[in-house]
């Protein structure tokens, strides 16, 4: 391995880790949300927050229509579907981080990439999962104030769709190198 | 099932797993692998050098044996 790439991969890990560590503190989020529903500020931060896109032509909300918004199953489809993703995210990362170290260290076929690619394809396809939360509570907020949210958690439907088609192509890679593995093991044993 | 009889005809030729690896040019360890039937598949250049090695037939170390 050539010490650039051997130097790149480092530098991915440091910054990986680095991410990992934010990710954690991310599971502070959902716990905003529930506060927020709580103290009753919920549709003021939709209706000011900075994250939310306004709808041309629909800048009046009646008095009414802010009474009505469903603030509490807002709050919890967004703290469930930010916890289920963040989750998700941190086993991905930290499945991806440790192929990164397998191949850095050259082992480039061991059963252990073969188990974080695994884990890459679940974590995937549970993000999917907490998309469909996410993009729920979103569709709240653009049916009832046509507020578009653009922050973190912006997930709406077609998002769900974009992540299952990266768990479809994580999981062909998967069912690929499952292969390989078994045609190296093949290969290991023939004299 | 396809069973090696390596250990039996290396008895007979009264010829050790180091000597039999030298002369066939594999490592200790692959003859293990062939001895202990481990081995998936056999290349033709390492038969061939075995049974050189042995004087010996490929029918000799290899051997049907209905599972």
């Amino acid at each position: 391995m050539s010490k650039w790439l051997s130097a790149g991969l480092n530098a991915i890990m440091i910054f990986g880790n680095i991410a990992v560590f934010f990710m954690y503190l991310c599971f502070i989020v959902p716990f905003y949300y529930l506060y927020e529903a709580i103290s009753g500020r919920i549709v003021n931060s939709i209706l000011t927050g900075d994250d939310f896109l306004l709808t041309p032509g629909r800048h009046v909300i009646s008095a009414a229509v802010m009474q009505s918004f469903p603030s509490w199953p807002y709050a919890i489809l967004m703290a469930i579907g930010i916890a289920i993703n963040v989750w998700a995210g941190i086993k991905f990362l930290r499945a991806l981080l440790e192929i990164l170290e397998n191949i850095d260290q050259q082992h480039y076929f061991s059963t252990e990439n073969v188990g974080s690619l695994k884990t890459m394809v679940m974590a995937q396809l549970v993000m999917v999962v907490a998309d469909v939360f996410m993009a729920s509570g979103n569709q709240l907020s653009s049916s009832w104030f046509f507020r578009i949210n653009n922050g973190v958690a912006s997930a709406t439907w077609p998002t769900c769709f974009d992540d299952l088609f990266v768990a479809i192509a994580l999981g062909a890679i998967y069912v690929t190198y499952q292969h390989a593995m078994a045609i190296k093991a093949e290969n290991d044993l023939t004299v | 099932m396809i069973k090696l009889t390596l250990n039996v005809v290396m008895a007979e030729h009264n010829i050790s797993s180091q000597e039999l690896a030298q002369l066939v040019g594999i490592t200790p360890a692959n003859l293990s692998i062939l001895k202990t039937g481990k081995a998936k598949a056999i290349r033709f250049s390492t038969l061939e050098k075995i049974c050189q090695a042995l004087d010996c037939q490929p029918g000799d170390i290899l051997q049907y044996v209905e599972e």
